[in-house]
């Protein structure tokens, strides 16, 4: 007869085939503890995966557990998060040597995005983006696009600041140049009062922009007019801003248009994100 | 009348102590046994997918068993094969994730686990065949 050791439950039978009346059975094994650590990793600004390690010393893959602590929460490794279709994934792998940490995301750390809340075409009217010459009948377009709350101090370092434009339909292939200046205000109001009038910022840009096909996307640097915009005295973080395009001698046939929620602005923050991992280690062996 | 206990504590730890963290093992205290554990291999050929199966065993680990209940299954995978690195189950991992192997959870039955089994998907994004190594560790006790 093979020995045994068994630790039952409360009023358990020693001859119970039932795994849960057991708190210990000589035939099985239980995970052995090795060690329990906390592990940081620093995301910068910017950044798009990111790596931390724990090095364990077992010379093998050991069996072992990752907790994520966030403000809200604990949250077990693997960890994908997609919010407002940014995809955020932490993983964790292990080899002989060490345990690793993942971050993975979907859109450089820190850089927020904002889908444009309202547009404005000098044509078209509420809802359109269009910017160029689209010659007789309609002339040429102008448009500004609002953005917000947008979540940024008078103070705070900006690295960039981009408008993301949707194209939904062009002209010809000529390139589509333009004027951009920031709309001057603390909280620009939406376009149910005509914004085309509006004070604008001194920051002016002129860009000339390609034609591609349709539809595709083409960045628009404003951060020298959301500057100015958030160094006013009166703008808090929170409130609404936009830009305004003109045209600027853009050929005849040639213009951009699409719809202005399909538009977005990105700002990108500097600074660092500290992240805290538990990871526990045990003796027990993946491979 | 006193209660009977079988109480191991830490090094340097009291019996008295309440933090948890304090014991090696008490009898109030339900333990994690590992119930069945095992390396496997997989073969996937190249842009395939390939299920592998495990069915649960009884106690004397004699014949197959439906535990009435889901156990607990912890999987390692390695993803990349022939790499030595093992990726923790969940996976979260998706096509474009840019690892040989990720694990196909687009229905029910791909991967999960029943009263009876448990079941892994792998989908091989290369143009060879692969061999994909797992281990498993089924914690039935804690189903």
């Amino acid at each position: 007869m093979k020995p045994s050791i068994k630790i039952l439950k409360s009023g358990k039978s020693l001859s119970s085939t039932d795994i849960r009346d057991y708190l210990f059975h000589s035939d099985f094994s239980m995970l052995k503890y090795h060690m329990d650590n906390i592990v940081t990793m620093t995301i910068n600004a910017g950044d798009t995966e990111t790596v931390a390690t724990l090095n364990h010393g077992l010379g093998y893959v050991p069996e072992f557990m990752v907790y994520r602590s966030a403000t809200d929460g604990i949250f077990e490794i693997p960890d994908r998060i997609v919010t407002y279709s940014i995809d955020h994934h932490y993983f964790a792998y292990a080899d002989s040597t060490k345990i690793y940490i993942k971050y993975k995301t979907g859109q450089p750390h820190l850089l927020d995005q904002y889908t444009c809340n309202d547009g404005y075409s000098n044509v078209f009217e509420r809802d359109w983006m269009s910017i160029g010459n689209y010659g007789d009948p309609l002339g040429t377009f102008d448009c500004a696009l609002r953005f917000g709350p947008v979540s940024i101090t008078r103070t705070e370092t900006i690295s960039s600041a981009y408008m993301q434009l949707y194209v939904g339909s062009k002209g010809t292939s000529d390139d589509v140049k333009f004027t951009v200046r920031g709309i001057d205000e603390d909280n620009t109001s939406d376009f149910s009062s005509y914004p085309l009038g509006r004070t604008l910022t001194d920051a002016t840009s002129n860009q000339t922009q390609a034609s591609s096909s349709t539809p595709f996307t083409f960045n628009v640097n404003v951060l020298s007019q959301l500057n100015e915009i958030r160094q006013r005295t009166g703008w808090s973080s929170g409130n609404n801003m936009a830009f305004f395009m003109n045209n600027n001698n853009t050929n005849s046939g040639a213009y951009f248009m699409g719809y202005s929620s399909d538009s977005s602005l990105f700002i990108q923050k500097s600074g660092s994100t500290t992240e805290k991992f538990r990871v526990i280690v045990f003796k027990d062996k993946i491979a | 009348m006193i209660t009977p206990k079988l109480i191991i504590a830490k090094s340097g730890k009291s019996i008295t102590s309440t933090d948890p963290m304090d014991y090696i093992f008490r009898n109030d205290l339900q333990t994690v046994i590992v119930y069945m554990e095992g390396l496997r291999q997989v073969s996937v050929s190249a842009n395939s997918t390939a299920k592998d199966t495990v069915y649960f065993k009884d106690i004397n680990m004699d014949q197959n068993q439906d535990m009435g209940y889901y156990p607990i299954v912890k999987i390692s995978v390695e993803l990349n094969p022939g790499s030595g690195v093992y990726y923790l189950s969940p996976f979260t991992f998706a096509a474009g994730d840019g690892t040989d192997i990720y694990i196909v959870q687009t229905s029910a039955s791909d991967t999960g686990v029943k009263k009876d089994q448990f079941f892994i998907t792998f989908k091989n994004t290369t143009g060879s065949s692969k061999t994909v190594k797992y281990y498993y560790r089924v914690f039935a006790n804690i189903g």
